[in-house]
């Protein structure tokens, strides 16, 4: 009988070693998936990164807009003021029409809507 | 009663030594069962711990070592835009040797391979195929010399079942070519897809090899100065040998790292050990001085002004002059067709010396040197902006004028009578200007005019050692300190060969040759302010600043003062003048250009190309040493003109014949027009304000 229980002991020990072991052995393997999925991803970021790179460099952005027409080179500063205008002017406004004081007229070069509903404005003489 | 009692103890002692018995047993059986768990547990240890060498090999075998590679750092342009950056590439290799056993068993193998491969890798499908075939029939080769070698010595048998059976040992002995790259590294998507086929359509032999590969954005642009990343001369290990890449190497390399795995028979990794993955480290980032955008505006303004000049090339530098930071440096060459060799002569030859046709008859000759990598490879073309020298022309008048003024020899109030267009000196030499001025009467005069006929009388009053060691302090005979390679370091007199000859040449910016780099430098002793004017700054192709920025490293100001403040100062008058003069020459020449917004001081400058014959080789007769029709057009500002953001040099090589016919081949025609175009993109781009109203020319001081 002391026999028996005996064996059942060390047989049940070592299984629940086993068990242990395999489970450490299996929380290493997910680890050693996980670097090397990381790995991956690092390289994968890399790549991207490197074609952002290559596809945003200034030739490249002149060419894009030169192909679409929209390229103006700013030989000098295109704009005397930048003015911003709060978002309640712009949502009613159709057209944004310009005067100064006096005779100076003012010419709009470039406008932009920003995320907050608020234009910024740069004018020319 | 007696017999009774005999029974009962014959009774008791065979029940006494059952139990003995039993006792024994039971002992013997644990005594087994720990001896037999023990051993178990022995060999468990010793399998775990010490191997047998059967075992060893096996276990040995089912873990694979690898480097984890570093990352070289990123070289960047001063606003943070990549230049150089490193991706993760895998490359296909192929092992012939399983390919050749996979297709004893599957003869369709190599087909799928081949196809598999033709989707993935940049190689067309012919060209995979014949490599492959080619190495196996190599392959084949070799084992059918091994079979011959043996069957010759007569002891085929062991060998022959070797070659039969064991190909892997075969190919270890015979050195068959089990190593097979294919094609350039891939990206990952076709990385993604080639894996896919590995697993679906079982490709043997075909592995992936992990490499890194190195980008450059902007080749085209500034590839000579990114330079390249390579094997070193003993094709041992991958390092900057080139530009920028060789020149911060040591910043740039990380260091690797390596992970121990073990695998499963298909090679999937189990599981890694504690510590055995050691994570490698990325090299540092480096920020260089150059803009890219600047980079691009001045070589969009350059490539212009060489095709409107019909010119062979071009160089241009934008430097700015208070830290010394190259912000932009790029160069042109131009194919001209049909140009002519000089007939040079070769001392040791039997022919006569040749004679160099009449001027009015001479062709145009070839004057600038090859470039053959160009176009296919430009971070090995030739950096010209630090490698080919030039002579300055008149550009380098206002060295030799602020020396003179500065010692007191030019007065303001002398009267000079320089009437005539050419004048003899006391050693005879004949000294020519271009034109006359009615007031070409006072020092400034010869500086606003250019006047070689003033320079000579300049420098006539300088003695031999006060020039030449002004022209030596300013730089010139030494490399600039840039630290890219091949920078030349120009050519300045020695002291024994500086004749009064050199005396005057040097004033007029002939008998010295620098490189567009020495120039800007030199330059900047006029576009520095405050207590700095009169100084040199350290040329520096990393970017000035915030040390905490990625890439940045702190500035070290170093000193060298030429001339003083004062005197660097009273130059700039005169050199705004010129500066003007070329603006108005330019306007009538480009009506279409906007009107200038920045004002600027500088220096035209036009020379004859010297003629330097191959070594060994000399001119032929009825040469003065320079090509006859043949110049360089060179301009050099600095913008605006009271507070010098930038030193602008415009270096156009070998002006079209049609233009020099004109006499539209100088400076202020060919090279100023361009510099001003430059200085009206670049100062805006960096934010600096207008200090002109357009359309009109400020007067000089």
């Amino acid at each position: 009988m002391k026999l028996v229980v005996l064996i059942l002991v060390c047989g049940s020990s070592g299984v629940g070693l086993l068990s242990v072991r395999q489970s450490r052995l299996q929380a290493a393997h997910e680890m050693a998936e996980a670097r090397h999925r990381t790995q991956r991803l690092n390289e994968q970021a890399r790549e991207i990164r490197t074609r952002i790179a290559q596809a945003c460099t200034p030739d490249r952005v002149v060419a894009l807009l030169e192909a679409q027409g929209q390229y103006s080179p700013a030989v000098h500063h295109p704009a005397k003021w930048m003015v911003r205008i709060d978002p309640e002017f712009v949502s009613g406004a159709e057209s944004l029409d310009i005067q100064g004081g006096g005779d100076d007229d003012f010419k709009i070069q470039h406008s932009w809507i920003l995320e907050d509903g608020s234009a910024v404005i740069l004018l020319n003489e | 009663m007696h017999n009774e009692r005999d029974a009962l103890l014959d009774a008791a002692t065979m029940n006494t030594r059952q139990d003995v018995r039993s006792i024994q047993i039971a002992w013997m059986l644990r005594v087994g069962t720990l001896l037999g768990l023990a051993i178990v547990v022995g060999r468990v240890v010793q399998l775990q711990v010490a191997p047998g060498e059967q075992l060893k090999g096996f276990v040995a075998a089912r873990q694979t070592t690898e480097t984890l590679k570093s990352i070289r750092g990123d070289l960047l342009d001063r606003r943070g835009r990549v230049l150089a950056t490193t991706r993760i590439g895998y490359r296909v290799i192929v092992d012939p040797v399983r390919l050749h056993q996979a297709m004893e068993k599957d003869p369709a193998a190599i087909d799928r391979v081949i196809v598999s491969l033709g989707q993935v890798i940049d190689l067309p499908i012919d060209q995979i195929a014949d490599r492959l075939i080619s190495r196996m029939v190599r392959n084949e080769q070799i084992r059918a010399t091994i079979k011959s070698k043996a069957i010759r010595s007569g002891s085929g048998s062991p060998m022959m079942a070797a070659l039969g059976t064991r190909e892997e040992s075969t190919a270890k002995t015979a050195k068959l070519s089990r190593y097979l790259p294919m094609g350039s590294p891939m990206d990952q998507a076709n990385t993604r897809r080639l894996r896919e086929f590995i697993e679906e359509e079982n490709l043997p032999g075909v592995t992936l090899e992990h490499t890194s590969v190195r980008v450059q954005t902007s080749e085209d642009l500034v590839g000579s100065i990114v330079g390249k990343f390579g094997f070193t001369s003993e094709g041992t290990a991958r390092t900057g040998v080139l530009g920028a890449e060789k020149l911060f190497n040591d910043r740039l390399i990380g260091e690797d790292g390596s992970k121990t795995y073990v695998r499963d028979a298909k090679g999937r990794p189990l599981w890694v050990q504690r510590g055995a993955w050691v994570e490698s480290s990325k090299g540092q980032d480096v920020r260089l001085s150059i803009d890219l955008e600047l980079q691009r505006m001045v070589h969009e303004q350059l490539v212009r002004g060489v095709a409107d000049a019909d010119a062979a090339g071009g160089r241009a530098i934008v430097l700015n002059p208070h830290t010394g930071e190259v912000l932009a440096m790029t160069d042109v060459l131009r194919e001209i067709p049909n140009l002519q060799t000089v007939q040079w002569w070769d001392p040791k030859s039997d022919i006569p010396r040749p004679m160099m046709p009449d001027v009015k008859d001479q062709p145009r000759y070839k004057v600038l040197r090859d470039d053959p990598n160009r176009e296919t490879e430009p971070a090995l073309a030739y950096n010209r902006c630090l490698q080919d020298v030039y002579e300055p022309g008149s550009t380098f008048k206002p060295f030799a004028w602020t020396l003179a003024k500065s010692e007191g020899l030019l007065p303001d109030d002398e009267v000079l009578d320089i009437k005539q267009k050419s004048a003899r000196t006391e050693y005879g030499r004949v000294i020519t200007d271009v034109y006359s001025y009615p007031d070409l009467d006072n020092w400034d005069a010869v500086l606003r005019y250019s006047s070689n006929i003033g320079m000579w009388k300049a420098t006539a009053r300088l003695s031999h050692d006060e020039l030449r060691l002004m022209v030596k302090s300013l730089g010139f005979g030494n490399r600039t300190g840039i630290g890219l390679p091949g920078e030349a370091s120009g050519i300045v007199r020695s002291k024994k060969d500086w004749t009064d000859y050199t005396q005057t040449s040097v004033g007029m910016g002939y008998a010295v040759a620098v490189t567009p780099i020495q120039m800007v430098r030199a330059f900047s002793v006029f576009a520095r302010t405050g207590d700095m004017a009169g100084t040199l700054p350290e040329i520096r192709l990393t970017a000035a600043g915030d040390r905490n920025k990625p890439g940045m490293v702190g500035d070290e100001i170093v000193v060298e003062r030429v001339f003083s403040a004062e005197s660097a100062h009273r130059t700039i008058g005169p050199m705004r003048e010129v500066a003007e003069r070329m603006d108005k020459n330019a306007a009538r020449q480009y009506p279409d250009d906007p009107a200038p917004r920045y004002s600027m001081f500088g220096k035209s400058g036009t020379s004859q190309i010297a003629m330097v014959p191959p070594p060994g080789m000399v001119r032929p007769n009825g040469t003065k040493g320079y090509y006859e029709k043949q110049h360089y057009s060179s301009f050099i500002v600095a913008a605006p003109a009271d507070e010098p953001q930038i030193v602008v040099l415009v270096v156009i090589d070998d002006i079209g014949p049609e233009r020099v016919r004109k006499n539209q081949h100088f400076g202020s025609w060919v090279a100023g027009p361009v510099v001003r175009r430059i200085v009206e993109h670049t100062l805006p781009y960096l934010g600096v304000q207008p200090d002109m109203e357009p359309g009109k020319i400020t007067s000089g001081l």
